[in-house]
């Protein structure tokens, strides 16, 4: 499987199967994940969390890739996801409002398994459109 | 070689803003040059570096801090921290005084030793916390 295909992989595996455990091969055993939605690194048990959270509050989601770069087993990814928050997501009950939005994110692949990744989503724009947040 | 020369362009379009407080180098950005950041409109050339501009206004001292670049043949990833001192007006936020420190990443197409577009998401939640505009 090629670097690229990786992180693809997961984009299919999470975003249109919703297959959180089913991710596992994809990730080394000390894989760290940055996500900057969390404040914290996360490991693959701490990501399956945030995983399944983004899921029980949009059951719909579903992700495209937009753009791909790869040097060097380094893989970069901008993606589009979409959804609709029919459940309960971080304390915030269910809005009924579909929302899109995009992130970027760099996968560090070994060995067919991402070692480290780095995501910067959109939380801001996802808020906005949940109306959680006011439009600025 | 276009992947170093790509990645030079990559990293020097940051260091560019940097020095002129904002704006964008005519010297690395192609005629027709579009940039989207974060769910906020997407904007031309002179949109992006009054954009720029206004994040200078309000974080006199803002700097970038590259902390990867990775690139092929036809363009770059940049994965970078902003820091800065909020004492100036931003976007209608008066001056708070506080210290910033937020990630991003770019994604860079780039032809000729110019850059055609630009995809980038930052964690704007991350720094509206910060400043304390937003409640964590």
């Amino acid at each position: 499987m090629s670097n690229k295909s990786v992180s693809a992989r997961f984009f299919e595996t999470y975003g249109q199967q919703h297959d959180v455990e089913g991710c596992a091969p994809l990730f080394a055993d000390d894989a760290v994940i940055h996500f900057n939605n969390m404040p914290a690194p996360l490991n693959f048990e701490g990501y399956k969390q945030v995983g399944y959270a983004f899921l029980a509050g949009f059951p719909d989601i579903h992700v495209t890739i937009l753009d791909q770069i790869e040097e060097d087993g380094k893989v970069v990814s901008r993606v589009r996801w979409t959804g609709t928050h029919t459940g309960e997501f971080n304390g915030i009950p269910a809005t009924g409002r579909p929302f899109h939005n995009e992130d970027i994110t760099i996968d560090y692949v070994a060995n067919g398994q991402i070692k480290e990744r780095w995501t910067i989503g959109d939380l801001m724009g996802m808020m906005q459109q949940l109306g959680v947040i006011p439009t600025a | 070689m276009p992947i170093m020369r790509n990645k030079t362009v990559a990293r020097e379009f940051f260091m560019e803003q940097d020095r002129r407080k904002g704006p964008l180098s005519p010297d690395l950005v192609a005629d027709g040059y579009t940039a989207k950041i974060g769910s906020n409109p997407e904007m031309s050339r002179e949109g992006h570096s009054a954009f720029g501009a206004a994040f200078y206004a309000g974080f006199p001292d803002l700097y970038h801090t590259i902390d990867e670049v990775l690139a092929n043949e036809d363009g770059a990833a940049v994965r970078f921290t902003l820091r800065g001192t909020h004492t100036g007006d931003f976007m209608g936020i008066p001056a708070t005084g506080k210290p910033i420190e937020v990630t991003a990443i770019a994604i860079q197409h780039i032809a000729d030793g110019k850059v055609t577009s630009l995809r980038a998401e930052f964690d704007q939640v991350g720094m509206l916390r910060q400043l304390g505009v937003m409640p964590s």
